[in-house]
């Protein structure tokens, strides 16, 4: 038996603007908050990110002076499993409070020199937590607004296959706002409350400490005064990069996180190593300007570094903020296992060099691939 | 959603209850529940390294053994692969000291359960329905802990408790009274009534067949105002003076124990507590003697037990709190005195205190010393445990008086564990020599004596000869020094040769000792800073 091929041959017509509304799924919610964000620690790196923006903007608009920290503090309650995750950035105002916090994927901070700029970074805490809320209160208003997002009732939304097709409608039935009076809120701040924290293996979401090791490496919180290379890796980065500098406290502890480089790093149990030297790089792009800066420190490379240091790998921050993880270079190396050698970091200044949206990894573009060539030598 | 693979872990522990809290949640679990696949295991068996398991409960018994339990909690996460969500902890120790649990890092996102397994089992689990955990749903059904515990579980271990074939029961829960060495206020409550035993032991047998005795695990049960409809139930059970049990060929003597013991300031008030208590096969009654301050209503209550025929008891004494050597001793020679007076058989155990929220037993009372205590365990393990009644036996392990039971508590420790030895065969010379010296020293001397050797582990004996300030302490500081392995090894073998003088009156079977007395427990090192823990009441469960 034989089949025939047959060649389809059409016609000419001129091309037409589409007539119909376009749907949009209630389903693009979950392709925007629990498929994007599969490990859960992320979600801390999102909110961070939010507030590192937040607070940026209020310094740059004289919200805040030049000597007040930029604070984020976080706290978990372990028994009621809520996290709350507040900062001193510039608040979003009641006006606009509502509406920019139920869109979609339209974030007035692209082209800003943000970190975040898609707007859909907000709704990583949906598929973690019961319930969602969102505060905030700016300067002069009476009363603080809230805005809560039901994810049980999404959660039965989007299983359903029979009732609200439509992204708008799902949100209208599980998003309520409301203005309350301040008790005991500061003037002005935006915060993120997570209620009913799902049990995900062990727990990592709640812990303190998972939590603080996280952050002290994707964060922009500065570098602990211990760390002897401090100052010249800022001189290195200059300008080039908004360091941020976070005040991140969490709990009842009143130290800051600090990132995780000190004089020394810990290569074994009770087995110490010192970092001797730094080298510092930087990466034109294909138009010859800085597309990254970086630094590579020095130590006795008597083996892989174990995971527990929190400074293993070569690893790469966009805003000072990490993108992926300690791994994300290691196909660079001659064997991949020589990047548990190495403590480094490059800092990407092109803004060409986007991450992808769930910032596990960047757009694949010319631009990041020319970062790639000219990385391969140094690894 | 029957078949899911539930793991039951005990700590490897030696405990003489079966743990009832695992084997109430096997009930739920198991063929009479949910139909789920139940494996219990004692200790870390790696045969259950291969399975994927759905849930794994650990249940957790005494403070003290809390290094053990870690043990079996880390075992039970690399069985999980790391899923601690899959982790519930119970019991006791989990209840008594929730934090030391909870703050362990590597511990995150198990579910540590305090107190007993009532309201849904979805509640008390601490199941999260929206997270569609495994039976979260279940708000409806009977509390755990109200189930029948299975017994059918402890056929999968190699392990056999001491005291197995009974019914476990409460008459009732909680106590009247907060004493401060006890965890039952913080675990049980205030004093209450339980759901009948009747029904209890009825579905038991129904279940497992019939058991040979009745294990009452009250706290208090003399406190309770349904005293005598319980004691009146028990009769109606059929635990009777003299109730035998036939399920081979002869017939088994049956008990009622209730193995917490009872209060004498309770029993001392009327005779009826003591007359009702004869009325069934109580044995052995329990009073406890927990200080000389209670002495008036234990011995009236000794001399009521008497009065109705219950000639056989064996008797808690707690030692380590707030008392000295002297109350110890005194309440030993007690019981020696009301022995040979009234012709009874009541055996003494004394129970080293540990606080319940510490997880070791280095807690030193502030009248003892821990060279005291260890001199204390040592003549226990000769003893067995058990404090002898009779005269002779009783002045040889603790002395005749106060004087002579201090005084051999500074003993050198050698000579405490080689008795033979040195009262016997070849020591007996160095005995005598210690003890000459010991007389010419003056109470400060003593005190001074005390303080050397209490304060380090024995191996740095040797350096606080030179830190004695007489030439009489420095002197008899000779005697402290260690045996080396040779001497000891000639003395073990001349003793072993020597028949051994144990008291033919006690032969104490196993169900009636205390339940951890730590004869066998280690010397905890001078260095270490941490302290105690224990229960005095102990039971396993959830």
């Amino acid at each position: 038996m034989s089949t025939n091929i047959v060649a389809i041959t059409l016609g000419e017509a001129p091309w037409q603007n589409l007539a119909d509304d376009i749907v949009i799924g209630k389903d693009i919610l979950e392709l925007l908050s629990s498929s994007m964000y599969v490990d859960p620690m992320t979600i801390y790196r999102e909110y961070v990110q939010n507030s590192a923006d937040s607070i940026d903007e209020a310094r740059a608009e004289g919200m805040l002076a030049a000597h007040e920290p930029g604070r984020v503090s976080i706290a978990i309650d372990l028994d009621a499993r809520n996290v709350r995750i507040t900062d001193n950035g510039t608040g979003i105002p009641h006006a606009e409070f509502g509406k920019r916090l139920t869109a979609f994927g339209a974030s007035k901070k692209r082209g800003r020199r943000t970190r975040g700029f898609r707007g859909v970074g907000r709704l990583a805490g949906i598929g973690y937590c019961q319930e969602l809320i969102f505060r905030s209160r700016v300067s002069g208003e009476t009363r603080v607004s809230e805005m809560r997002w039901d994810c049980r009732k999404l959660k039965n939304i989007l299983r359903s296959s029979e009732e609200h097709h439509e992204l708008r409608e799902a949100v209208a039935q599980v998003v309520e706002l409301r203005r309350i009076p301040p008790v005991n809120a500061p003037e002005r701040f935006f915060e993120v409350e997570m209620r009913g924290i799902i049990r995900h293996r062990n727990d990592q979401l709640l812990s303190t400490s998972a939590v603080s090791n996280y952050l002290s490496q994707v964060a922009p919180v500065p570098f602990g005064k211990e760390f002897p290379f401090k100052d010249k890796i800022l001189k290195h980065l200059g300008s080039h990069v908004r360091m941020g500098d976070l005040e991140i406290v969490i709990g009842d502890d009143s130290t800051p996180l600090y990132r995780p480089h000190g004089a020394s790093l810990e290569i074994g149990v009770g087995v110490f190593d010192r970092f001797s030297d730094i080298e510092l790089v930087n990466i034109d792009g294909i138009d010859g300007e800085t597309a990254c800066l970086g630094w590579i420190l020095h130590h006795g490379y008597t083996g892989a570094l174990p995971s527990a240091c929190n400074v293993r790998g070569l690893r790469v921050r966009c805003g000072n903020i990490q993108v992926g993880d300690d791994r994300m270079f290691e196909e660079l190396f001659p064997e991949t296992r020589f990047n548990a050698w190495s403590v480094g970091e490059l800092h990407v200044i092109d803004p060409r060099i986007i991450p992808n949206g769930r910032r596990d990894h960047f757009e694949q573009s010319v631009h990041f691939h020319n970062l790639l060539t000219h990385l391969s030598p140094i690894a | 959603m029957a078949n899911k693979n539930i793991l039951l872990i005990e700590p490897g522990y030696k405990n003489k209850y079966p743990p009832l809290g695992l084997m109430k949640l096997a009930q739920y679990h198991g063929a009479h529940g949910k139909r789920d696949k139940v494996k219990f295991i004692k200790g870390e068996d790696a045969s259950v390294l291969g399975t994927a398991w759905d849930r794994i409960y650990i249940t957790t018994l005494f403070s003290f053994e809390f290094a053990r339990i870690a043990q079996s909690i880390d075992f039970a996460l690399k069985v999980a692969n790391g899923h601690a969500d899959k982790i519930f902890v119970g019991g006791i120790a989990a209840s008594l000291m929730p934090e030391k649990f909870a703050t362990r890092a590597s511990w995150q996102g198990i579910r540590f359960i305090q107190g007993l397994l009532t309201g849904s089992p979805s509640r008390a689990l601490k199941l999260d329905e929206y997270s569609e955990e495994l039976y979260s749903d279940d708000h409806d059904g009977p509390a755990i802990e109200d189930l029948i515990p299975d017994y059918g579980i402890l056929d999968q271990i190699e392990y056999k408790y001491p005291v197995r074939d009974a019914y476990f029961a409460y008459a009732s829960r909680g106590c009247i009274r907060k004493c401060t060495f006890c965890g039952v206020p913080k675990l049980e409550g205030n004093q209450r009534d339980a759901e009948s035993i009747t029904s209890v032991v009825r579905n038991i047998e129904a279940l497992y067949g019939p058991k040979k005795d009745l294990m009452l695990m009250d706290n208090n049960v003399v406190a309770s105002p349904r005293f005598r409809e319980i004691i009146a139930e028990i009769r109606d059970l059929g635990f009777t003076p003299d109730a035998k049990l036939s399920v081979g060929r002869v017939p088994v003597q049956r008990r009622v124990d209730f193995n917490q013991g009872v209060d004498a300031r309770i029993l001392c008030k009327d005779p009826i507590y003591l007359r009702e208590l004869s009325s069934i096969c109580l044995k052995p009654l329990r009073i406890a003697f927990d200080h000389l301050g209670v002495k008036g209503p234990y011995e009236k209550a000794v001399r009521y037990a008497h009065q109705f025929g219950l000639l056989s008891m064996s008797n808690y004494m707690l030692y380590n709190f707030h008392d000295t050597p002297a109350d110890l001793f005194e309440r030993m020679r007690l019981n020696v005195t009301l022995n040979e007076e009234l012709g009874l058989r009541i055996w003494s155990f004394p129970m080293r205190y540990q606080p319940t929220w510490l997880p070791d037993r280095s807690h030193i009372g502030e009248k003892w010393t821990r060279y005291q205590l260890r001199s204390m365990q040592l003549i226990l393990q000769a003893t067995h445990g058990v404090v002898s009644g009779d005269p002779t036996f009783f002045r040889r392990a603790f002395g005749d008086t106060v004087e002579q039971f201090e005084d051999l508590l500074i003993r050198p420790h050698h000579f405490i564990f080689n008795r033979d030895w040195y009262d016997f065969l070849g020591g007996k010379e160095q005995l005598a020599e210690y003890k000459k010296e010991f007389k010419r020293l003056s109470g400060s001397e003593r005190t001074e004596l005390l303080g050397l050797i209490a304060s380090v582990d024995p191996s740095e004996l040797r350096g606080q000869v030179g830190l004695a300030t007489t030439g009489r302490v420095r002197s008899i500081m000779k005697h402290y020094l260690p045996l080396t392995k040779d001497e000891e090894a000639e003395i073990w073998a001349r003793q072993k040769a020597m028949k051994k003088q144990d008291d033919p009156t006690i032969i104490v079977p196993d169900d009636e000792r205390v339940e951890d007395a730590g004869l066998s427990c280690e010397e905890t090192p001078v260095s270490s800073s941490s302290k105690i823990a224990r229960k005095k009441k102990a039971m396993a469960v959830a």
